[in-house]
């Protein structure tokens, strides 16, 4: 069943769903077309419409107030049917088998789950994101060798668009309905405080509908669950899951930092045009003890010439470039860009830290009265080291091969405040732990202390690795789908 | 078409000289064409001013040419001297001037210079000291 709950006074929903999923983007949707093929009764709510809207998108309205300016709180989500897989640029790879392992560097317990745990959802994953036929190559492959860095490993989506591609299926289900416009509100406990008894949503005219599933998914993108959680107060006053202070908390993004530029040697350093994307080996990670990245390693693209005098500037050009002579002096006076010159940036791991965090703003309310977002986006000591100790580790592996010369930027080498941006990849916010003290949801993504509600989506990621995160969130998306379907007994 | 190639070749094989340029410039204008060095000056004034009658099009061309051929000139010489200059400093000399105070050791063999991340035999090639400190 497709409903539209804009367009309904009245409407009394099933007392028997299973499960209520609350989003439909990656984490939602395949989280409900688990449970739909495990026979499960199930209610997908979704709170924006099946296009893009001002009214809907207006929710995500929210302040930056951290030393980071973090300027996407609006823009990096989105709030209608697919979710913000509506505006994925693709890229899928995985976190290496490292960012499991105990290595006691961050201030909070790592993941208490495996690498196995995850990734034996891979093949169903890769059907699901249009991947099948593509395995995780290396994006390029150097014809250089370094024990400091490893090719990373991807696989391009077309995008998959979530709406598109499956609302037709979960419509025409018989035991899914589908219901859009339908904007979460509170979570109701058991008078013990044990379990969720109600969730209760409201259209856009404020009418207000409630339902009493067996279980239920938050999958509102890590920003929106904590805030949820946050704003659910009516049973507990911390908000639900906020038994040890962690909801909202270790808020992570994935660092965007120009490292440095660097200078290839003779054309050494590419075998191809299009760049190199590199890790950090696992050992070179368990030397320093700091977090993982993904290095993008591209060439500048090179100046153009203009003019009746363009052949003669290239002809200047080429030539300083062909002397070391020339260049050494001309780089005196001006950044001058030859060919195999580059640029180095990441997507740089942000370690769990319990001061970077989404807050509530009790000063702005959204037009449900619930209070907005504030985000508190800011950097660590471990970090910095992370960004200064692998800049230095590839400007070694680029000298030691012989293949280029890396420059750090001036503001790591000197232990200044790097110049930092985003990826709009929001994780962290409701984090994986073993014990209820170092998080909010156990190793099945079930909060701590509430037997039937359940977290889809990265923020239940423990940490942030190197790697694009929307692969792992439809992995664990199919194993908390086989999960619950498990405690339902289907199948 | 025989006549035509004819044509081309022998304007081609026409000396562009300072003369000719002064020259084709006065005539194009209706000026009087003096003898060979007698205005030169005034007859590249006359010409340098022209810019959109049609047949002083063949006198723009020129002084292009004359232009790029001087830049060809200036590149070769640079060229030259850049040759003959060369083979110092090495592959790491491209990177620009580092200033010897700014060097520390990274460990491994590495150094820190200036922000460039360089090895020891970089360092010796460019007359760079190891640090002190190291």
């Amino acid at each position: 069943m497709w409903l539209d709950l804009n367009s309904v006074k009245e409407f009394r929903f099933d007392e028997n769903y299973d499960v209520c999923v609350c989003g439909s983007g990656p984490a939602g949707i395949t989280a409900a077309r688990r449970l739909k093929n495990a026979g499960a009764r199930v209610l997908l709510l979704e709170a924006g419409g099946l296009e893009w809207s001002e009214t809907s998108q207006a929710v995500y309205n929210g302040q930056s107030v951290g030393p980071l300016d973090y300027w996407g709180i609006y823009s990096t989500r989105l709030r209608y049917f697919g979710g913000t897989s509506n505006h994925w640029s693709g890229l899928c790879t995985r976190f290496d088998e490292v960012d499991f392992e105990d290595r006691k560097i961050w201030e909070v317990p790592g993941w208490p789950i495996g690498f196995n745990d995850i990734y034996r959802y891979e093949d169903e994953a890769r059907e699901i994101l249009d991947i099948a036929d593509q395995p995780f190559s290396r994006h390029v492959e150097p014809h250089w060798q370094s024990d400091r860095l490893i090719p990373s490993r991807t696989a391009l989506s077309t995008p998959t668009r979530f709406g598109e591609k499956y609302k037709d299926e979960l419509t025409n289900a018989a035991n899914v309905d589908v219901v859009i416009n339908a904007n979460v509100l509170d979570a109701r406990l058991t008078s013990d405080k044990s379990a969720v008894s109600e969730i209760v949503f409201a259209n856009y005219a404020g009418q207000r509908f409630s339902v009493s599933p067996k279980f239920v998914v938050l999958a509102f993108g890590a920003m929106e669950n904590a805030r949820f959680l946050l704003n659910a107060k009516s049973d507990q006053p911390a908000g639900l899951g906020n038994h040890s202070d962690f909801v909202g908390r270790c808020f992570m993004e994935h660092f965007n930092i120009t490292l440095g530029r660097f200078v290839d040697y003779g054309g050494e350093l590419f075998n191809r045009s299009d760049g190199l994307l590199v890790n950090p080996s696992p050992e070179t990670l368990r030397k320093l003890g700091v977090g993982n990245s993904l290095l993008s390693i591209d060439q500048l693209a090179q100046p153009k010439h203009y003019g009746r005098l363009a052949l003669l500037r290239k002809a200047m050009h080429d030539l300083t470039c062909s002397s070391e002579f020339l260049l050494t002096r001309a780089r005196k006076k001006a950044q001058v860009v030859c060919a195999g010159d580059g640029i180095v940036t990441t997507i740089m791991e942000q370690a769990p830290n319990r001061n970077s965090r989404v807050m509530l703003d009790q000063n702005a309310r959204d037009r449900f009265g619930n209070p907005r977002l504030k985000v508190d986006w800011r950097l660590s000591d471990l970090d910095l080291k992370t960004i200064r100790l692998l800049s230095e580790e590839l400007g070694k592996a680029f000298a030691e091969q012989n293949v280029a010369r890396l420059r750090i930027a001036p503001e790591i080498r000197d232990g200044g405040d790097p110049e930092v941006s985003m990826h709009a990849h929001h994780m962290g916010t409701t984090r994986m732990s073993a014990r209820p003290r170092d998080g909010v949801v156990n190793g099945d993504c079930r909060v701590h202390g509430i037997e039937n509600l359940y977290i889809g989506g990265s923020s239940v990621f423990s940490t942030g690795g190197g790697c694009n995160p929307t692969f792992t969130i439809v992995c664990l998306a199919l194993r908390l789908g086989d999960h619950i379907s498990a405690r339902l007994a289907l199948n | 078409m025989r006549r035509a190639a004819k044509r081309a070749s022998d304007k081609a094989a026409e000396p562009i000289t300072a003369a000719a340029v002064w020259q084709g410039c006065n005539r194009a204008h209706g000026l009087p064409v003096l003898g060979k060095y007698e205005s030169l000056p005034a007859g590249a004034v006359i010409c340098l001013r022209v810019r959109v009658m049609k047949p002083v099009l063949s006198v723009m061309a020129s002084r292009r040419a004359l232009v790029l051929a001087g830049g060809a000139v200036a590149v070769a010489g640079l060229g030259a001297g850049a040759f003959i200059a060369a083979g110092k400093g090495g592959a790491a000399s491209s990177l620009g001037e580092i200033d010897p105070q700014k060097i520390s050791a990274l460990g491994d063999g590495f150094y820190l210079a200036d922000g460039w991340v360089l090895t020891a035999d970089d360092l010796q090639a460019m007359g760079l000291p190891r640090p002190a400190a190291e």
